[in-house]
């Protein structure tokens, strides 16, 4: 596996926080309330490390997922996963209302779906501005998955996966979620490279 | 075979859906039919100007925001009608345009490439149905909820009434304290429980002295009330498991499980003293009243509550003999005398 250093990371961690800052303003303007949204960790797993460590824990849990797919320099394909329960508290909070605790309905998924395109937009265009490239980006889908027979990642053992945590602060509630970004080994070898312009960029390497 | 522009035209009017096409200043480039038909600006006002200026309320919005995303960085967006308020000033109707009733509006914004410059195509769809449907299930649902609740409280109130009607049934309505038959039915219970545990279990009959003189010298509301102060005084009664009722006309029954005869002699000394020193009013008369009482007790004296009841009642009744206001123990060598005596 490629190896990534720790500066390369951390460098990462900055643009994602400056991409959830701006997605966070966006959420906060429409339910016109405060909405904090940060990333307090970056880490590059294999897919079953992810399906293991990540999923393993939410074992027996419905899963909600945003996907987004983003082609330019590397090519990524950019989840946004809640555990289903959290993504209901989050919709529940965005509609301003008690959303029933069954399955998201189409209406409900709708603004899921949005709050996702919001968020992995906002990312992606904070990398595309820091390293001064260019992306193009589909539309968002969603989809409620069951954290067991999430196969997503069994497809390319070959793939690596970027593990962005997110935490979402609204009316004083912390849920927690994540962002996958599912890239293959080139597009890594392209967005490490990237990553070390932006540091040359600015001096650091 | 190449598809013409005119032909890419009648295609795109023939959509039910709202398309239009902006360029990267945001000047608009194509505003298809639906567009005409549902914003009431025709194509030729439209095409060749800024949207701001074509729908001037978009400026500041969260649409605007996502089509810049789109033209600047090229990524797609998408609007859901459960998170905005309609944002395009866009009418199903005539009607609805008068009213001021904008469309309910789904919107994606898809970021093209207008030979080499960015542009954007929103697609329009209007989900006013699926959101008007939406909204009446959830009214439904709600509407649901609130009758359940209703249901509910009136359920509950109806086991309370119940539960008072049951409760009254077994109560005495003088003094409120059990009457004979339910307190028959408690001492059955007691009594299982008593033989089950190998407890023992004790009687003590309260009865009154000379009641018919006091309603005699100041009538039966002076006596009543004599009744009711010593069935308060035996309902404040601080121990555990105890139970008491009205057994007759000026008789109490007191069943005290677990309590062994010597204990229960103890009690009741407590009581007829309490009693006794007790000072009763009927109006402005001092009402003096003292009562005599029978203990019988589980397993020694008797095995059945028939029994039991019948010993404690004739020990009280007995122990009048030798004075009033005295507390007697069941003596099985006089219950043979006893036995038939008058209640």
């Amino acid at each position: 596996m490629i190896e990534v250093s720790e500066l390369q990371r951390d460098a990462l961690a900055e643009i994602f926080n400056i991409g959830v800052g701006r997605a966070a303003a966006s959420l906060s303007l429409i339910v016109n309330d405060e909405i904090d949204l940060s990333a307090p960790s970056v880490l590059f797993l294999p897919p079953a490390e992810v399906q293991r460590t990540l999923l393993g824990g939410t074992e027996m849990q419905t899963l909600s997922l945003v996907a987004q797919d983003f082609r330019g320099p590397f090519d990524a394909r950019a989840m946004l996963l809640f555990p289903e329960r959290n993504a209901l508290i989050i919709v529940g909070h965005m509609l301003g209302q008690q959303v029933p605790p069954e399955q998201l309905s189409e209406f409900e998924q709708e603004a899921m779906c949005e709050v996702g395109n919001i968020i992995l937009n906002a990312c992606i265009s904070a990398l595309a501005d820091l390293f001064g490239i260019e992306f193009e980006g589909g539309l968002p889908r969603h989809q409620s998955a069951d954290a067991a027979s999430f196969d997503l990642f069994g497809v390319d053992q070959e793939r690596v996966i970027l593990v962005v945590q997110v935490d979402l602060h609204i009316h004083k509630e912390r849920i927690n979620g994540h962002m996958l970004f599912l890239l293959s080994v080139s597009s890594l070898r392209e967005l490490l490279d990237c990553i070390d312009r932006f540091l040359a960029g600015q001096g650091v390497a | 075979m190449e598809i013409d522009a005119t032909v890419r035209s009648d295609i795109l009017d023939a959509m039910a859906n709202g398309v239009f096409v902006v360029d990267v200043d945001a000047t608009v480039l194509v505003w298809n039919r639906w567009m005409v038909e549902h914003s009431g600006i025709a194509a030729d006002i439209a095409i060749g100007r800024p949207l701001r200026e074509v729908f001037p309320g978009v400026a500041g919005t969260r649409f605007e925001h996502a089509l810049q995303q789109a033209l600047s960085h090229r990524l797609a967006g998408l609007l859901s009608p459960s998170l905005h308020a309609p944002v395009l000033p866009l009418y199903r109707n005539a009607e609805d345009r008068g009213r001021d009733e904008r469309m309910q509006q789904l919107l994606n914004l898809t970021p093209i490439r207008l030979a080499s410059v960015a542009g954007c195509a929103v697609l329009v769809q209007d989900v006013t149905a699926a959101v008007l449907r939406e909204r009446r299930l959830r009214e439904q649902a709600q509407e649901l909820g609130r009758s359940n609740e209703a249901l509910q409280t009136k359920l509950d109130e109806v086991q309370a009434l119940q539960a008072r009607l049951i409760d009254m049934q077994r109560r005495d309505a003088l003094t409120g304290l059990y009457n004979r038959s339910y307190l028959n039915e408690v001492l059955e219970r007691e009594l299982t429980a008593a033989r089950h545990a190998g407890r023992p279990l004790s009687l003590v009959l309260v009865d009154i002295d000379e009641l018919k003189k006091i309603n005699t010298a100041y009538g039966e509301q002076a006596g009543d009330e004599v009744i009711r102060s010593l069935g308060q005084q035996l309902a404040g009664i601080d121990l555990d498991g105890v139970s008491v009722g009205r057994y007759g006309g000026e008789e109490f029954l007191a069943v005290l499980p677990g309590v062994a005869v010597e204990a229960a002699v103890e009690l009741a000394q407590g009581w007829r003293r309490h009693f006794e020193q007790s000072s009763l009013a009927f109006g402005s008369f001092p009402l003096k009243a003292t009562c005599s009482m029978g203990v019988a007790g589980y397993p020694q004296h008797g095995k059945t509550a028939e029994d039991l009841t019948q010993y404690a009642s004739f020990t009280a009744y007995l122990g009048k003999d030798d004075g009033l206001n005295r507390v007697s123990v069941f003596n099985p060598d006089n219950s043979s005398d006893a036995a038939p005596l008058p209640n």
